[in-house]
């Protein structure tokens, strides 16, 4: 694998949430491509990762002091919510 | 400026008022930062209030802590309550953090004075600084060349005195690869001693927050101040404690010694090695680990998987700038590294590649975990380069992201297995007529911290010694 064919690289940017333009889709591909070749070389190992020493605590609602705080950054808020664009048309809902 | 621990007794004398060193540090900030660009953003107003709130304190013999009214940076990936913490990013060059991230708040608790941000490569995804939305840190033994990074700020901060103590964070060698370039001693802890809560995620699983001074005691000093169990971070562990000795066995990895790497850094290694041989420690040359060989391929899988996902949240609804939509307002507001990292690891865990990439990954770190684990059954610490190279030039690597993360060899088997490691300098070397900084690390087992200062400073007591 050198470089990476521009169909995968727009599939990935897709899936990426991200637009590119061709300058970068064009270098993307390549350097993309030079690393996960790099990568590619990995040999298997016979070890099974050990996820114990993740502590999983219990989710337990508290009191937020700042909670119209939390939200300061949002795009627009409405009544304490964030406002978005609609995504549905009427019709499909 | 002198060193942490000098200026706390000097603070604890009463011969220096908090005051004054804030006034020092803006008077060297206001010469150098316009050339360096170690800060992004700084706080004079603040800073003198604070500072006479700390003397006020002191004067009533009631200081809140041993560190209260010193004059510290931290990165620009800390939450900090009410300022813009931007993480050197286009996408939130305008977010205000609503909440203190749990070291920002033990830093203020305990009297800290936080002059300002400092500058670092986007999101931490970097190994010069030069990925900054705001301008490329400088490397203050020699301008056109990189401070490294991710943390170049916080160490060049250090280095040219503008704060005698700074805080980073380092996923893949980013608190010691610039503390390298840059001449400062630097640490990143075990995984797990210092809370990650409200510290802009790059990769979970490897990120840790740490200090950068002029010497071993302030970083342990900085240390002491953030580490700690911290509810609010899952992955966050009550401390142990590895005893200090007299006498250590140093290990030093056949891998770490390897070609390819600056003949200088390997003779300033080999005679820092000798001079504690010396001294009556221990040095095993015959360590061999060559799983480390295969860290570059496992972190550039592990990295950009957990990044892409950390990196969801940035949808410019919720945070962060906002264009027409989710995907304009990322295409915008992201930095061609960010970019290349996100696919990347969206490409390691998509359906089809995730086995072949990021499952053998895994298994890859689980494997050089337990090995490095082994290795420091047998010797207490060990010893290497930080970077193969001396700072390299600004522009160098941009267009080749590979080689950049090349030079990231030594640092990054240090966080896949979530080691402490601390990084020194020991020497400089001429290039180009001018003097460059060489610096070694020191490597051990879980909740060592405590060991890698006291070999620290046995180094550093050494350095003049031949």
């Amino acid at each position: 694998m050198n470089s990476l064919s521009p169909e995968e690289i727009g599939h990935l940017a897709t899936l990426s949430r991200l637009s590119l333009t061709e300058e970068e889709s064009t270098h993307f591909a390549e350097q993309l491509g030079s690393i996960l070749e790099y990568a590619s070389h990995l040999p298997e190992m016979d070890v099974t990762p050990d996820p114990s020493h993740l502590r999983v605590e219990e989710d337990i609602a508290q009191p937020c002091d700042n909670p119209h705080d939390l939200l300061r950054n949002a795009i627009a808020l409405e009544n304490g919510y964030v406002k978005v664009p609609a995504i549905l048309d009427k019709s499909e809902s | 400026m002198s060193d942490v621990t000098k200026i706390l007794d000097e603070l604890a004398a009463g011969s220096v008022t908090s005051e004054s060193l804030v006034i020092q540090c803006f008077q060297t900030i206001k010469s150098k930062n316009d050339d360096i660009f170690a800060f992004v953003r700084t706080y004079e107003d603040e800073a003198m209030a604070a500072a006479k709130a700390s003397d006020a304190r002191r004067n009533e013999g009631k200081p809140l802590s041993r560190i209260d009214g010193l004059p510290i940076a931290i990165k620009d990936n800390f939450s900090y309550q009410d300022h813009v913490t931007s993480s050197g990013s286009n996408i939130l060059k305008n977010y205000e953090a609503p909440f203190d991230a749990t070291v920002v708040a033990k830093l203020k608790e305990a009297g800290a004075d936080i002059i300002g941000q400092t500058n670092m490569d986007e999101f931490a995804m970097g190994s010069s600084t030069e990925n900054s939305a705001f301008g490329v840190t400088k490397n203050p033994f020699d301008a056109t060349r990189v401070a490294g990074g991710s943390s170049g700020g916080a160490a060049a901060a250090v280095a040219t005195d503008m704060a005698p103590l700074s805080f980073g964070s380092d996923t893949g060698g980013s608190i010691r690869q610039p503390a390298a370039f840059c001449g400062v001693v630097g640490l990143k802890p075990t995984y797990g001693a210092v809370s990650r809560y409200g510290l802009h995620a790059l990769a979970s699983s490897l990120d840790q927050i740490g200090p950068l001074a002029s010497s071993v005691d302030g970083v342990e000093i900085g240390y002491e101040a953030i580490q700690g169990f911290d509810p609010l971070d899952s992955t966050s562990k009550k401390a142990e404690s590895v005893p200090v000795k007299e006498h250590y066995t140093i290990g030093v990895p056949k891998q770490f010694m390897a070609e390819g790497t600056d003949s200088r850094i390997l003779n300033a290694l080999n005679k820092t090695l000798d001079k504690l041989e010396a001294a009556g420690h221990t040095i095993k040359r015959d360590i061999d680990l060559q799983i480390l060989e295969q860290s570059v391929a496992i972190y550039y899988i592990i990295l950009p998987a957990e990044a892409s996902a950390n990196l969801a949240r940035y949808d410019g609804i919720r945070f962060g700038s906002h264009g027409n939509d989710v995907i304009d307002s990322r295409s915008q507001g992201f930095g061609p590294e960010v970019k290349r990292r996100i696919m990347l690891g969206t490409y390691a865990l998509s359906a089809g590649y995730a086995d072949k990439f990021y499952k053998r990954a895994q298994s890859a770190r689980a494997k050089l975990t337990q090995e490095l684990l082994e290795v420091l059954e047998s010797v207490d610490v060990l010893i290497g380069p930080v970077v193969p190279e001396l700072p390299f030039k600004i522009g160098a690597k941009q267009s080749d992201p590979l080689a950049m993360y090349l030079s990231d060899i030594y640092t990054i088997p240090v966080n896949l297995a979530g080691l402490p490691g601390l990084t020194m300098p020991v020497t400089t070397t001429e290039e180009d007529g001018v003097q460059l900084p060489i610096a070694l690390q020191i490597i051990g087992r879980p909740w060592s911290e405590k060991q890698l200062f006291s070999v620290g400073r046995i180094i550093e007591h050494n350095k003049g010694a031949s």
